[in-house]
């Protein structure tokens, strides 16, 4: 499996092919989450309508996760079986995972300050989705700190693996201290406790989350894989010119 | 590696837990504080010297490695942080430190197993 879509030409093909289904998933879930979300699913009798703010907060929430599971699963298979392919595709994913968990914090910030009062608490799952946060933007910089680009992936892959010791703290922080944020409500033991009237809605945005993350994956991979190649072009083109090598020795 | 961590932090750790008291008594602790200081640091500061460690090896020869290397590692001291402030807190307060305490040393324990392996594998690949 590993070894099949590591070619990046049948990657290409196969995402090429991927990649409409997504943004048609991503639009129709969205359209129809959005749509129950805001104007059939019912007002929380004690929240109101801030309720709603769920519908985007927790899909984002589950897909930062998902998305660091996914960076740390490529670094891993990098680092081990040292395909170039899978360090772009973690790569990718960073920037990505970055953005859902900078929504779901400050969508997390807004539903706080109107259902506890507050914006922020040092409550151990808002920290531990803090930390996550500081991770993405670590594993960015740390990518793109080296002048061998090689070992910037190295070292984010490495580092990738080590800050995924904080995905089940994320997890399990709501049961293993009982602080502000509530715990689990949806996969928990015992089945959802929450009403199928909001579960649909929360359930189809989840879909329209993922769809939509695929689909910004795939034309990420896609940019980087062209960028590689224009930059191969580049330097087979420079050295072709005797003139311009000089230049192109001293720009680099 | 556990070697330069120790050393690290006997030069690093071990002054700042012999300050903690006198900077106690000039920033007046409350009485009951001391102990619970003096035991979340003892607990504290070697998982942050094991947790630095993998931040230092992974940044070596990195552009601007001193700012990156605080943004990699400062997120992953603030549960040690807490854990620390919380175990003192419970002191002073006159509640029992030791859930707090419990916790450092559970990230003790667990830095002392992986950090040296993260660190390792992280010079590996710098030299190569």
């Amino acid at each position: 499996m590993v070894n099949i879509l590591a070619n990046p030409a049948r990657f290409l093909r196969l995402a090429g092919a991927v990649l409409p289904w997504c943004w048609a998933a991503a639009a129709v879930t969205g359209g129809v989450g959005l749509w129950l979300a805001v104007f059939v699913s019912p007002a929380d009798y004690q929240q109101g309508d801030s309720v709603r703010i769920m519908y985007i907060h927790v899909p984002a929430a589950w897909m930062a996760l998902a998305a660091y599971t996914l960076v740390a699963v490529f670094s891993a298979v990098a680092l081990v079986w040292k395909h170039p392919l899978a360090h772009i595709v973690a790569g990718a994913a960073v920037p990505l995972g970055a953005g859902f968990t900078a929504i779901c914090l400050v969508t997390g910030m807004l539903w706080g300050k109107t259902s506890w009062g507050t914006w922020w608490v040092w409550d151990a799952r808002l920290t531990s989705v803090l930390v996550l946060f500081f991770l993405y933007l670590g594993l960015i910089a740390l990518r793109g700190a080296f002048d061998d680009a090689e070992r910037g992936n190295r070292a984010a892959a490495l580092l990738a693996l080590v800050g995924f010791v904080n995905i089940p703290i994320i997890k399990f922080s709501v049961d293993w201290w009982a602080t502000l944020h509530q715990p689990a409500s949806v996969l928990r033991i015992g089945g959802p406790a929450i009403h199928p009237s909001m579960l649909w809605p929360l359930l189809t945005m989840a879909v329209a989350f993922m769809a939509y993350f695929a689909a910004l994956l795939i034309l990420s991979v896609r940019a980087e894989i062209a960028g590689r190649k224009l930059q191969a072009l580049l330097v087979a083109a420079g050295r072709n010119e005797p003139a311009a090598d000089g230049l192109q020795g001293e720009a680099r | 590696m556990l070697a330069k961590c120790a050393a690290h932090w006997i030069a690093t750790g071990v002054p700042l837990i012999a300050a903690a008291p006198v900077l106690g008594v000039m920033l007046n602790l409350p009485v009951p504080g001391y102990g619970a200081v003096l035991g979340a640091l003892a607990l504290g500061t070697p998982a942050l010297t094991l947790i630095g460690a993998i931040g230092a090896a992974l940044t070596l020869g990195a552009r601007r490695g001193g700012v990156l290397i605080s943004l990699l590692v400062l997120p992953l001291y603030i549960p040690i942080l807490i854990f620390g402030v919380a175990a003192v807190d419970a002191a002073i307060a006159g509640t029992d430190a030791g859930a707090s305490l419990t916790a450092l040393a559970g990230f003790l324990l667990a830095a002392l197993a992986l950090a040296p392996f993260a660190a390792a594998a992280a010079l590996r690949q710098a030299s190569r």
